[in-house]
């Protein structure tokens, strides 16, 4: 059980590893140059912030700096690794299945035992049918056809034996792999949810972190453009930024009767406390 | 893949810089992280591994007479006093005061036990930072690290002992 436990934090430990050099990546480069980083859920925010990024571009004629573009695609990128790991993750029993259990070298000769006793269980019934169809219509007319007979007989006996033992052996070696699956499971599932909400919550603070300066970025690049303010003139606003942006844009939804209403309130507080 | 190590020029680093929030937000965890770093039982461990192994870092203010922790408790958080002093309690008798510069809850994290004793605030705006380790990265290749908070626990649990014992043969 011991063995097995370590191959639980060993397989843990190599499934996240990706996730874990990308955060480690990014919150070392925080750290390194004395970079605050943002516990703010931006995150929930993100598709206003590409959508006004991308307004502005197209309709305002606006040309970002390559800092912002470099930013942009950063942020992006690691929003989109983080959805796909989220997926990737969601069926905690399906990892469990059929990537850990099938790399624990126990598991696996377990399998291959039960396999092997499958496929003599298989040559031996079929041997049986055909030497019990043999003994029954033969027919002994001298010495040396007994002696065939007897070996027949001899045969079956023996197919008999084999297909008994196949059986035997399938039913223990099942009965150990789902010890084994059963003792490891609860184990396995506990630790691996545990790692998962921990390096999912640090690549969280990254993308936190990179939205808000992507987002602030933005919005000191648009009021400096005279381009974009110009544009902006016309429509009647002369300071424009995510508050403003994301105001106009649910003036045009019902907000109350909205079956996102929750998740717009969410967006209220978070509004509120960027501008604070 | 490549987008996802995406590095910034020094001009570029200057201008996350600019962007910073204006207020020096204490609950930021990098901020945190910083302040934890400097704590003796981090001693030889890197930020960006504190970052990993701490869970739920606050700072937190209790005024004189705030109960901090309660004998008997299960939890297993720990705090550093970074301002002021607090009274450990045993069954309403007063054992020690510690100062700032203290680590207290390290017996119930490390014995997986409940609170030995109570600690109560024993001054005004008594400034402590709380947090928890996360012990199950300990089967993790971080191992190596644990073992240098262990170290660096023993030493302050023997500079604790030490310090009893002095009290001890004054009183």
């Amino acid at each position: 059980m011991q063995i097995q436990k370590r191959e639980i934090y060993r397989f843990i430990n190599n499934y996240f590893k990706e996730i874990d050099d990308i955060s480690e990546f990014h919150l070392n480069f925080f750290l390194k140059h004395k970079i605050q980083t943002i516990d703010l859920n931006m995150l929930i925010l993100h598709k206003f912030i590409f959508q006004a990024f991308n307004f502005l571009k197209t309709n305002t004629g606006l040309y970002f700096s390559t800092f912002l573009n470099k930013l942009a695609k950063d942020t992006k990128s690691l929003i989109e690794y983080l959805d796909s790991f989220e997926k990737q993750t969601k069926i905690i029993n399906n990892i469990f299945e059929n990537k850990f259990l099938k790399n624990l070298p126990e598991y696996v000769l377990l399998k291959t035992k039960i396999e092997q006793n499958n496929k003599l269980l298989h040559t031996t019934s079929a041997n049986i049918a055909s030497l019990e169809t043999q003994i029954k219509f033969f027919n002994p007319k001298n010495k040396e056809d007994e002696t065939e007979l007897k070996r027949l007989k001899g045969r079956l006996v023996d197919a008999i034996h084999y297909n008994a033992k196949a059986k035997d052996n399938i039913s223990a070696y099942t009965i150990e792999l789902n010890k084994i699956k059963k003792s490891l499971r609860e184990l396995f599932f506990e630790e691996f949810s545990k790692a998962q909400n921990s390096y999912i919550s640090k690549l969280k603070l990254v993308i936190n972190t990179k939205l808000y300066y992507f987002n602030k970025e933005m919005w000191r690049e648009a009021n400096r453009s005279k381009k974009t303010l110009s544009y902006l003139e016309e429509l009647g606003i002369r300071h424009i930024d995510l508050n403003i942006y994301i105001h106009n844009y649910l003036k045009h939804i019902d907000i109350a009767r909205s079956q996102n209403y929750e998740e717009y309130s969410k967006i209220e507080t978070i509004l509120k406390e960027l501008n604070e | 893949m490549n987008n996802l190590y995406i590095t910034y020029t020094p001009e570029e680093i200057e201008l996350f810089k600019l962007l910073s929030p204006l207020k020096e937000n204490l609950t930021a965890t990098s901020k945190l992280i910083e302040i934890s770093s400097k704590i003796p039982i981090f001693k030889d461990i890197p930020k960006t591994i504190l970052i990993k192994i701490l869970k739920d870092i606050k700072i937190i203010k209790y005024q004189t007479g705030e109960i901090i922790i309660k004998e008997g408790d299960e939890d297993e958080t720990m705090y550093y006093i970074l301002l002021g002093s607090v009274k450990v309690v045993k069954q309403n008798k007063l054992l020690t005061i510690l100062q700032n510069g203290t680590l207290i809850g390290e017996m119930a994290t490390l014995l997986k036990e409940k609170r030995t004793a109570s600690i109560i605030s024993a001054t005004n705006n008594t400034t402590l930072i709380s947090f928890k380790i996360d012990f199950n990265l300990f089967h993790t290749d971080l191992g190596y690290y644990f073992a240098i908070i262990y170290k660096n626990l023993s030493i302050e649990l023997a500079k604790k002992l030490l310090k009893q014992n002095k009290q001890l043969i004054k009183n």
